[in-house]
């Protein structure tokens, strides 16, 4: 099955209903000039709890101050962001729809891994804010002090700890990554997969695997229950300062950043209504940097940093183009 | 253990904030309106006041949207015992011996039942969080893959008591479920049986398809008919007959105490818990019963072990939320959320520096607890009044609500097809005499046995001896099989009493006929 | 149809069922392994498929009834409770047509809107049911379609495609 969903199977064949027939006629000036005159949707791709749908609604009333109208989150989790990513795609690019979504790594991985039906340039960031990487960790009772004692128990024999980790994702890759440098078969590791980063933490808290590799910044409100061994950052990240970086435990390798999460609407929206994405850009902006939203956020260790929409979009190719380097690591 | 000081400090709390305790009935009520219509989900309902809670102030806020939770963890036992819909996975059971009590109309005494046991056991789910809710967290988070294989395979255990003329077919529409439940991408990242469908990457559906199977032979039969209830007599609605529910609840401290057990470990588990600990509860009651026989067709203990543990489990997913900021489901998840837009970050440093707060918040839902007595009672007095309603105006109303309901899942008519698809194969599966809620059973556990059992195996490196490495998994199995066999050796014990009964009938009758015999005789 | 010394009927309806069952999951199973061989794939799925269709072996031969047997087989007591399926012929048109209606919504729903589908369910539904009064057949109808519509509406935060409303 490809994009062209029964639904506009049945547009088609009802010859191009009134209703959405007329939105798509209508000269986008017209609309760019009203916009926007009613809610907006934000489209998260995940279930309620998880950062992108904290980050849209701690993030909501300072967005909405400068839109003029209210947000309504809609939750579309499932299938790594899959399902989440073809609505927006098949909502009228009309900028009734704009997205808060872990953009990178997951819709490269869906179109690398699942042959989702959309290319990774169908999407057009605004901002990314949070950056998130790959922590090493294990639970805070644990008798394994260091990332350095891991690998050499590992060296000795791959199977002696277990590894919590989401398969196909970034924290996979550089799982592999980081084996593979230290001369260790993965495919001997016992790796225990989980289907998203929350199982994952809860299990390397309470000490059901022994490590864990999952985005660091999901394990803040767990501080006190995990030791962090290393981060697969290039330097210090400021709001982790306790996790040594992997390259203090001595592994040299290369790695995938983690999530970059952050608002983003469809690039059809940006070719064909201009008007509006600069709009909606302008907006985001406007909020990130308003210091009350930067207070709030920062006391919810959510992140507003303004990077924009060049500097967004560029660090989400950069990490696709990674990810389709490493692809085979994933499989 | 509780905290004199702190604790006293949170009843300061409590009776210094008395205004925000006007929020506790509206917000009973929108969490019981809102549970009540299938396929809206708590989780939903908070959504939808969640941005009004962000005008109230902290300690307003909460109270406010705890008791939507609260209420809400009552309303979806209201469709499953007047129309067999649970509303939600967790009332799954409730619909065994709920609707067949309904059916023979004692729907009120089975709604009494339920709101008490609800109550009760959620009071007493949040007394124990008040004295351990650190200690309950730390349980919780230690529950592993192992552990929860041994909660789904005695999940399972809920088939044997389902009871089928044929155990063959009960057992393929079982694997048949299990099936249906794994398709889509499981924990290690395979994906099958989707047929190229996007939807089905996350798997099927469970509540469309739950609805949909439970419907076909239930409400479309009911076109014939005049009334859900169909004896006369039978359609009234009355309080009294609630409270006498409602006081008949007390009469099962047993069965109250194991749904509260099984609810308050296995319901807080995060994610899972909710929807395997009332089939656990309730096939646990009806094993260990007496008059085991009449479970499913309308024995109030199957309704008290049900909602027990649906009950139980609130204050267990409350604890893993507060003191360690995990959502144990979609409702905590939005009530983290709401700590958080008033800056209040629950976990463990929350717990440490907050005390008194966190004692208030489960000070405050036990109140509601009490309060939920009182308004429930009214909600389904109003809500029972479905009885006296014609069909003819029921059922295309309830079939309407039920597709907007599965719509409302995913914002998808992936939902409403589900459910047709799914009433088709029910009604298929009636008509043979397969279990239906075997099916269900299937497709609410088989993604759960798949992935726990993958992760037990991947854990264990295929060594099947790990398990003596786990002691609570062991100890899970020790008491699902001593449960097992004490009842084995109950039914063997009984089984003997009553032959020795009908033998000992059997001679009484001989000798009486003999006797007869002898009589005439003798006449003669 | 005769085998030996017996007649016997076949219970086509659920021979068919079954083995739309044992194929669906027959073709399930296959699709699982062409996606990958690996433990980490079949560990549960393969075990259980070849289960079902051990079941379905051991359920082919409960489709054949022999006649002899059929006819002396005493008249089973029916448990009141058990969910059953109407057996007469009229409740069974209604349920069918009811279902039938159902189908016809739910994959209609996207293409007339879900208030014309809502409000022709209705009536179509309550028709079924058995009221014939016209005002009472359009103004209920149009009552639930008002309520559905705008209720869900302000309830969830999904768009709900609309031709009239």
């Amino acid at each position: 099955m490809t994009n062209f969903t029964r639904r506009d199977t049945f547009r088609i064949a009802a010859g191009g209903l009134a209703v959405t027939g007329g939105l798509v006629a209508m000269p986008s000036i017209l609309q760019a000039a009203n916009y926007p005159s009613r809610p907006i949707n934000v489209i998260v791709p995940f279930a309620t709890g998880g950062y992108n749908d904290r980050l849209s609604r701690a993030f909501a009333p300072y967005l909405e101050k400068e839109l003029g109208q209210p947000l309504v989150i809609v939750n579309k989790p499932g299938a790594g962001t899959q399902l989440g990513n073809s609505y927006a795609l098949n909502q009228p690019a009309d900028g009734y729809s704009i997205m808060c979504t872990s953009a990178a790594p997951y819709i490269p991985l869906t179109v690398l891994l699942q042959g989702a039906p959309y290319k990774v340039e169908d999407f057009a960031m605004l901002n990314l804010p949070s950056r998130d990487y790959t922590l090493a960790a294990t639970s805070a009772g644990s008798e394994i002090k260091t990332f350095a004692e891991v690998i050499e128990k590992l060296k000795k024999d791959p199977s002696s700890l277990s590894i919590g980790v989401q398969p196909a994702s970034a924290d996979y890759a550089n799982m592999v990554l980081a084996m593979q440098a230290s001369e260790i078969d993965p495919t001997k590791l016992r790796i225990v997969t989980y289907d998203g980063g929350g199982p994952a933490r809860n299990a390397t808290a309470g000490a059901q695997v022994d490590v864990g590799f999952v985005g660091g910044e999901g394990f803040l409100p767990l501080k006190t229950k995990v030791r962090p061994l290393a981060i697969f950052a290039a330097e210090k990240v400021d709001w982790y300062p306790d996790a040594p970086l992997l390259a203090a435990s001595g592994v040299k390798s290369d790695f995938v950043e983690g999530s970059q999460r952050g608002w983003a609407v469809t690039t059809k929206l940006k070719n064909e209504q201009p008007e509006i994405y600069k709009f909606l850009a302008g907006a985001v902006e406007r909020a990130s940097k308003n210091p009350q939203a930067i207070e709030a956020l920062q006391k919810q260790e959510l992140a507003t940093t303004w990077f924009g929409p060049e500097a967004s979009d560029k660090a989400y190719r950069d990490n696709a183009a990674k990810m389709a380097k490493y692809v085979d690591l994933l499989k | 253990m509780i905290d004199i000081s702190a604790f006293q400090d949170a009843l300061g709390i409590m009776f210094s904030s008395v205004g925000s305790w006007g929020w506790i009935v509206p917000g009973l009520i929108v969490g019981l309106v809102f549970s009540a219509i299938p396929g809206i989900s708590i989780t939903m309902a908070m959504a939808i006041v969640l941005p009004m809670s962000l005008y109230m102030d902290f300690f307003s806020a909460i109270v406010f949207l705890t008791s939507v939770y609260t209420g809400a963890g009552f309303g979806g036992s209201v469709p499953a015992i007047l129309m067999n819909i649970p509303g939600s996975p967790s009332s799954f059971a409730t619909t065994f011996d709920g609707y067949a009590m309904s059916k023979k109309g004692e729907h009120n005494e089975a709604l009494g039942y339920a709101l008490f046991a609800s109550t009760i056991c959620g009071i007493g789910g949040y007394l124990l969080l008040l004295l351990v809710v650190e200690p309950l967290a730390d349980i919780v988070l230690r529950i592993g893959p192992v552990e929860m294989f041994a909660v789904a395979l005695w999940g399972m255990l809920l088939l044997g008591s389902l009871g089928s003329t044929y155990i063959s077919r009960g057992l393929l529409a079982a694997a048949f479920g299990i099936l249906l439940g794994t398709i889509g991408m499981n924990t290690a990242g395979f994906t099958r049986g989707t047929m190229g469908i996007p939807v089905l990457l996350d798997g099927i559906s469970p509540i469309p398809a739950m609805i949909g199977l439970l419907a076909a032979g239930q409400l479309l039969s009911l076109a014939g008919r005049d009334y859900i209830i169909e004896a006369e007599g039978s359609r009234e609605v009355s309080v009294r007959r609630i409270l006498k529910g409602c006081w008949g609840t007390l009469k099962f401290p047993g069965v109250l105490l194991r749904g509260s057990i099984i609810g308050i470990v296995i319901g807080a588990v995060p994610g899972v818990g909710s929807s395997i600990g009332n089939l656990i509860a309730y096939a646990e009651t009806k094993r260990t019963a007496k008059d085991s026989a009449t479970f499913g067709k309308g024995n109030p203990k199957g309704v008290v072990a049900a909602e027990s543990a649906v009950a139980s489990a609130e204050g267990g997913s409350m604890a893993t939320m507060l003191a360690l900021g995990i959502p144990g489901g979609g409702a905590t998840a939005i009530l983290i959320a709401a700590f958080m837009m008033h800056n209040i970050v629950p976990g463990p440093s929350f717990i440490e520096t907050q005390k008194p707060m966190v004692y208030a918040i489960i000070l405050n839902n036990i109140v509601q607890a009490i309060v939920l007595l009182a308004v429930g009672i009214g909600f389904i007095y109003v809500a029972s009044n479905i009885v006296k309603v014609r069909t003819r105006y029921v059922l295309p109303a309830i079939l309407v609500i039920a597709t907007l309901g599965t719509y409302a899942v995913t914002g998808e008519t992936a939902g409403p097809i589900t459910l047709f698809v799914f009433a088709l194969l029910g009604f298929a599966l009636q008509r043979y005499q397969y279990p239906v809620a075997a099916v269900v059973v299937g497709i609410l556990l088989g993604r759960m046995l798949e992935t726990e059992f993958l992760r037990s195996y991947q854990l264990s490196g295929g060594n099947p001896l790990y398990i003596f490495e786990r002691p609570g998994a062991l100890a899970i199995i020790g008491v699902m099989l001593l449960s097992l066999g004490m009842t084995a050796w109950g039914k063997r014990k009984q089984n003997r009493a009553e032959a020795e009964e009908e033998a000992a009938m059997l001679r009484l009758q001989q000798e009486d006929a003999a006797g007869r015999a002898g009589s005439h005789a003798t006449k003669t | 149809m005769r085998i030996g010394q017996h007649r016997y009927t076949i219970d086509y309806g659920h021979l068919a069922l079954i083995t739309l069952i044992a194929a669906a999951v027959f073709w399930y199973l296959l699709d699982a392994r062409s996606v990958s061989l690996s433990v980490n794939n079949l560990l549960l799925v393969q075990p259980v498929a070849l289960f079902a269709l051990a079941m379905y072996l051991f359920i082919i031969p409960q489709c054949f009834h022999r006649v002899d047997k059929e006819t002396a087989k005493s008249p089973k007591e029916q448990d009141p409770l058990a969910p059953t399926i109407p057996s007469e012929r009229s409740d069974i048109i209604r349920m069918a047509s009811l279902g039938a209606a159902l189908g016809l919504l739910v994959f209609l729903l996207d293409v007339i809107g879900f208030d014309i589908g809502i409000f022709l369910f209705t009536a179509a539904a309550m028709a079924v049911c058995g009221e014939r009064r016209p005002l009472h057949l359009i103004g209920f109808s149009l009552a639930v379609t008002l309520v559905g519509v705008y209720g869900f509406r302000a309830l969830i935060p999904f768009p709900m495609h609309t031709t009239i409303l």
